[in-house]
């Protein structure tokens, strides 16, 4: 029995996978959610082993309601969507199961029937694919304007803008706004690229800073530098680091 | 280019020379007191060939203006033309004059006046050759103008056919699966659906469709728009209209509001989870209608992409068709975005605009 939950912010939407899956025995819909939020909610409720997703939902998109789930932890995915030219080609090049809205029953029924399948099987793979394809998308439509984090049960959502810098700690970075910090889980290097790259630079392996925050820069060692910001941290500056300031700021 | 002495034109060229023969006569009359017919005949031999002459000379301004070449090459070439057109129809004149008359006195005039000949034949031809460049250039310039505008009407065209049609593809194939839900929960209301959806499709596809209509008709179309996302977010859509009666006959150009809703759909309604208010204020005045239309938005979870182009379209649209910059105002609070449309109601900028 597949433990399904849907995830959809029109009710309509819903309403036709419920109708659809009726009297499909290998699936009980354990859970219906009108947003992101409510959808974490109850994935962490419910552990449903396959969430039918929309992409579009308000504030909280399908992808960073994807990201904000311990990729161990994930149920399988299936998609929906009614209109992503980005989201259709990286689910097709990474074979990852979606559908386009409007579906029919036969090809609702065909992707929860691969999905069964996978389920007996090992299926790290499959999560591996949806894992790809979420971070590519993020940043496909151009680059990233906001960042998702969690804490406790909340869900914060982080416009770019108002980051200050962000620091490498392990597996996860620390994003700091404001005289706070968040962490998540989350590389060094997929942020580098992902970030605006006229507002943001990598000086350092382990720190990202916002441009709009440098003080001055002071003489730290014979090859490099520090990085003071307005708020009056001190963060180092490699060699590679002080090129790729020169060439933001230009100096 | 055809030649610019045809038709009526050539009537005044004979009637000019016809005026230079005339003159020519009169003078040697008065000079050398000779037969009049004489005058005449010596006037007539000599300046009835140049006019002919003069008449093939456009042919050559003509060649030379449309091949390329150095400025200076195309004057001297000209002024050679014209001195030899002169000096051979000097000759002509002064073999033919020489056969008719034989005494010995008109044969000296004859000879003396050669010279004087082929230099005034020479000025006469260069001043109808500056002619020719003259009415050359201006219909070079007329030509141009012409293509420019047909030009620039070309691509207006085009413009304000895509800036019409900017319906944004989520719209439609989330509304059809809305429809593919109500076919199995609610059939009649799929049906409605499906005709308010072909409505709303006509209107906006409507080829024949005038470039302008009244302000009732676009607030009909925006409302199949909107009931149509009302029934796919129900009760989280709430519409608020405050629009005086008088305005509704007033002219607005076709569709120039759809742009505004969806932008407040798409900012209001698709990223927020409360339920959401779009709020139309209408006025009016004789000389134009103001169209108020606000959505409450989240200026912290915006999403950048795509923002604006719709308003920019508008924005376009209205300064292409009224000549009149500024037509949209844009007020962002922090939580509420409102886009004002001022429309004149000049009717020659509404014909313009067809």
């Amino acid at each position: 029995m597949i433990r399904t939950l849907l995830i959809d912010d029109e009710d309509l939407a819903r309403s036709v996978i419920k109708n659809f899956l009726k009297d499909y025995p290998d699936v009980t819909i354990v859970g219906e959610a009108a947003n992101g939020f409510d959808g974490l909610k109850q994935i962490q409720e419910n552990a449903p082993d396959l969430i039918l997703l929309d992409v579009q939902m308000p504030k909280l998109n399908g992808f960073e309601m994807l990201e904000l789930i311990d990729p161990e932890n994930r149920p399988m995915v299936i998609f929906c969507t009614a209109f992503d030219e980005y989201a259709l080609r990286a689910f097709e090049q990474n074979a990852v199961d979606y559908l386009l809205k409007p579906f029919t029953r036969d090809r609702l029924l065909e992707a929860v029937g691969r999905v069964v399948q996978q389920q007996s099987e090992n299926n790290a793979e499959k999560k591996e694919a949806v894992s790809k394809t979420v971070n590519e998308l993020r940043t496909a439509g151009g680059p990233l304007d906001r960042i998702v984090v969690r804490q406790g049960t909340r869900i914060i959502i982080i416009p770019v803008d108002e980051i200050d810098h962000i620091q490498a700690e392990d597996d996860y970075v620390s994003i700091h706004t404001g005289g706070k910090k968040y962490l998540r889980q989350m590389t060094m290097k997929h942020l580098e690229e992902a970030l605006p790259p006229d507002q943001f630079a990598r000086i350092h392996r382990s720190h990202i800073v916002s441009v709009r925050m440098i003080d001055r820069l002071e003489a730290y060692s014979k090859d490099s530098y520090l990085a003071v910001l307005t708020n009056g941290e001190k963060l180092p500056v490699s060699r590679s680091g002080y090129q790729t300031l020169r060439g933001i700021l230009g100096f | 280019m055809e030649h610019p002495l045809t038709g009526k034109a050539i009537y005044l060229y004979i009637l000019i020379w016809s005026l230079v023969i005339s003159v020519h006569a009169l003078l040697l009359h008065q000079l050398y007191s000779f037969d009049f017919f004489v005058c005449l005949t010596d006037a007539g031999l000599y300046y009835i060939p140049l006019a002919g002459f003069g008449l093939s000379l456009f042919y050559i301004v003509r060649y030379f203006r449309a091949s390329k070449g150095y400025a200076l090459n195309h004057i001297i070439a000209h002024l050679l033309s014209a001195f030899f057109v002169a000096v051979g129809v000097s000759y002509v004149w002064r073999q033919v004059m020489h056969s008719i008359y034989t005494d010995e006195s008109m044969q000296a005039y004859i000879n003396s006046n050669f010279t004087w000949h082929a230099v005034s034949g020479t000025l006469l031809l260069i001043l109808l050759l500056m002619f020719y460049y003259l009415m050359e250039n201006t219909y070079r310039l007329r030509e141009r103008e012409n293509r420019e505008k047909s030009l620039e009407s070309l691509l207006r065209d085009t413009e304000m056919e895509m800036l019409r049609f900017q319906i944004n593809p989520h719209f439609i194939f989330n509304s059809l699966n809305s429809i593919s839900a109500l076919t199995m929960e609610d059939p009649p209301k799929a049906q409605e659906m499906v005709i308010r959806l072909s409505e709303f499709f006509r209107n906006a596809l409507g080829k024949n469709r005038e470039a302008s209509h009244s302000l009732r008709e676009e607030l009909n179309q925006i409302d199949l728009y909107l009931q149509i996302e009302k029934v796919r977010f129900g009760d989280r859509l709430l519409l608020v209209n405050e629009i005086e009666e008088k305005c509704l006959d007033l002219l607005v150009p076709a569709l120039i509001l759809q742009p505004i809703y969806e932008n407040a759909i798409k900012y209001g309604l698709y990223e927020n989870l409360e339920p959401v208010e779009i709020k139309t204020i209408i006025t009016c005045s004789e000389a134009g209608v103001t169209i108020t239309v606000s959505n409450p938005y989240d200026s912290m979870a915006q999403v950048r992409k795509g923002r604006g182009i719709g308003l920019k379209n508008v924005r376009s649209r209205l300064e292409l068709m009224f000549h009149i910059p500024d037509l949209v105002t844009i007020a962002r609070s922090k939580d509420q975005f409102t886009a004002e449309l001022y429309i004149p109601q000049t009717t020659h900028d509404q014909n313009t605009a067809d």
